[in-house]
């Protein structure tokens, strides 16, 4: 297995394509055929679980110190991309699970407690992440599963419900309240290890059925009195939720980013229908409606791609920022994602709804892609972690310049340092530096045919001006759970500003020659975000053009229509 | 408790009170800053103010270990302290 530190992709992921073979190859044991087969029977595609394990999927999700391949946060996206564009189950069922697990040991475990976690993954075992409680949701500082202190080390009581693969783990990373008192310091991450458990003090509950990633094993589990060692505590007693705000901040970036594959693969779909489609005699494509539909989704997919990329390198560059940039990258690539392949249903009609025939992949894909929207984190949940940070940004970036980030944060083939998993904060401490940089964005060398993006651009910096004049006055005491919906409003309009001004980085440092180089995407990408009270409206007439010619060469020629615009075994 | 302390506790106690939207005589000092409201993620913000006005860098999560403005002001005035001495001595 190689890895290779330059690039958008790394050559690995083409290794991975190659061996997943043909999504419409009918006889391949990974081919749409198989996955819808194995969604019907709601179970696991077993030939995709054992081909993760012969390419050794796991060891994406350990860093290289300790045996793996998690060099860098966009290439491991990419790689697991490949997952979500055929089977979503395989890449939440086989890939997420174990990678949320790893990051909070390679950030608060001990050099005895992450490489016999590294051991396990590398082994091609599963470790899973056993946070959740059906009453409490998102609310982490409200769970009640219980390690209680005992001579020899501490007792687990509760139930953890619904979670992914807990029943064939070989081990978890739980959430457990060591302090009855309420507070951010009275909850621990512990590191059980079933094998050396005792099986009389730990019940499987009944799986949870669902509605999409139906393959994906939910289970629950009911501890009675589980002794563990003081040993199975990752970092100090009373450390669980800073170093579940700090490690899942990666989780948050890259786990919305992989799903663009759903849209991707789900936007191959319709196009290869509608082009084989006649209506009102011609093809469903001439149709000038469904060519807006598909440039503006196309336009959606690579701004989705581009704020997830810049996200996923920010945590490599500014991790100290990345309390910011993964829940506005959760909140926003989601609702991108969610409303894009909701548009693409209604341009393929009944064939959306049909589970037979040539488009039948679609129903599944739009199924598995709605836990994007709730999954591991709510997107409200996201809104509600960024609100006490405004004021904080508002008085330290928007007000003025000075923040600026290194220009690598979107230069997207350029090399990265390794994960700094020790420099995660809880907060940004108001430092924004990919916001920041629209105070000097406008006056910065434009082309003159390029004078409609500056202009766009600097109306950016002067809505960046006024939020920063409305949330510089917030108390944070204002924005906690309790926040008025009008303050949920102020996220979104920062989260839409901080998405453009992405867009607007990555089209400048991209290289000359690039699709990322083109203005048409960046035009379309800034129109589809425009705030307008019913919609943007079509793209222009050029920029729709330009992205409908791409998207059909794309299609024509098997590539992806996300960034790297990659060779697929389609 | 010196001169510095004092200072110290003074502006804290003002700082939260400024963000209750109350007067600090109305702040008990002894009192976790969450039952007033402050709950864990929204009392982050305030360690960006001590670093503004003390020019110090604290660690993310000190309200965290220490709620009360009593224990956050004594936390505060030892790396207050430090930082000066560290400064004359350069």
């Amino acid at each position: 297995m190689t890895t290779d530190t330059t690039g958008l992709a790394p050559k690995r992921a083409d290794e991975l394509e190659h061996l997943l073979g043909s999504l419409s190859d009918p006889a391949n044991p990974i081919g749409a055929t198989a996955v819808l087969a194995a969604d019907e029977r709601a179970e696991m595609l077993t030939a995709g679980e054992e081909l993760m394990h012969s390419y050794g999927m796991n060891a994406e999700f350990v860093p290289p110190r300790l045996g793996g391949r998690l060099e860098r946060a966009d290439h491991l996206t990419e790689v697991v991309r490949s997952l979500y564009r055929r089977d979503p189950a395989l890449g939440l069922g086989y890939g997420a699970s174990s990678l949320i697990a790893g990051v909070t040991l390679w950030t608060a475990g001990d050099e005895r407690q992450s490489e016999h976690a590294a051991r396990l993954l590398l082994d091609g075992r599963r470790i899973a992440i056993a946070f959740h409680e059906l009453a409490h949701g998102n609310d982490m500082a409200g769970m009640e599963f219980a390690a209680t202190t005992a001579p020899d080390g501490l007792r687990l009581s509760g139930r953890k419900e619904v979670v992914t693969n807990i029943a064939r783990a070989d081990a978890m990373v739980v959430l457990a309240r060591t302090d009855p008192r309420p507070g951010p310091r009275s909850h621990s991450l512990v590191l059980v290890d079933r094998a050396t458990t005792d099986p009389a003090r730990l019940t499987d509950l009944p799986r949870f059925g669902t509605v999409g990633m139906r393959g994906v094993q939910l289970g629950g589990l009911r501890f009675d009195d589980l002794p563990v060692p003081h040993s199975a505590v990752l970092g100090p007693v009373g450390s669980g939720l800073e170093t579940a705000l700090k490690a899942l901040q990666i989780t948050r970036t890259v786990l919305p980013a992989m799903a663009t594959g759903i849209l991707d693969t789900g936007l191959r779909i319709t196009v290869d229908h509608l082009t084989r489609r006649r209506l009102y005699g011609g093809p469903a494509t001439a149709l000038p409606h469904v060519r807006s539909v598909l440039a503006g989704v196309l336009a959606d997919l690579l701004r989705a791609e581009a704020l997830g990329a810049v996200g996923a390198r920010a945590l490599h560059l500014v991790p100290g920022a990345a309390s910011v940039y993964a829940s506005a990258v959760k909140f926003e690539v989601s609702r991108l994602l969610l409303g894009a392949m909701d548009r693409l249903a209604e341009l393929l009609g009944a064939h959306f709804y049909l589970r037979e025939g040539p488009t039948a992949l679609f129903q599944k894909l739009l199924r598995d892609l709605a836990p994007v929207g709730f999954g591991h984190i709510a997107r409200a949940a996201c809104q509600m972690s960024l609100l006490p940070q405004l004021p904080l940004l508002a008085r330290r970036t928007w007000d003025g310049p000075g923040t600026e980030a290194p220009a690598d944060l979107y230069a997207l083939a350029e090399p990265l340092p390794p994960l700094p998993y020790d420099r995660l904060a809880l907060h940004a401490a108001g430092r924004d530096p990919i916001a920041g940089s629209l105070h000097a964005l406008p006056d910065a060398p434009w082309a003159p045919e390029h004078a409609d993006l500056r202009a766009a651009l600097a109306a950016d910096h002067a809505e960046l001006t006024e939020l920063a004049a409305i949330c510089g006055k917030l108390s944070p005491v204002e924005l906690g759970v309790d926040a008025r919906p009008e303050h949920y409003d102020l996220v979104t309009r920062y989260v839409r500003l901080l998405s453009r001004t992405a867009c607007a980085q990555v089209w400048r440092h991209a290289a000359p020659g690039d699709f990322l180089a083109d203005p048409a995407w960046l035009r379309a990408a800034l129109h589809r975000s425009a705030p307008a009270p019913h919609g943007p409206g079509p793209l222009p007439a050029q920029a729709e053009n330009t992205l409908l010619t791409e998207l059909l060469d794309r299609r024509d020629t098997g590539r992806s229509f996300g960034l790297t615009a990659r060779r697929l075994a389609v | 408790m010196t001169a510095g302390n004092r200072d110290v506790h003074t502006w804290l106690t003002e700082r939260v009170a400024t963000y209750l939207r109350r007067s600090p005589e109305d702040i008990d000092t002894s009192v976790p800053l969450a039952d007033y409201g402050l709950d864990s993620l929204t009392a982050l913000a305030i360690t960006a103010d001590i670093e503004d006005e003390f020019e110090v860098t604290v660690d993310d999560a000190l309200t965290w270990d220490h709620p009360t403005v009593d224990a956050l002001g004594a936390a505060l005035s030892e790396l207050v302290e430090a930082a000066r001495t560290s400064t004359k001595q350069v």
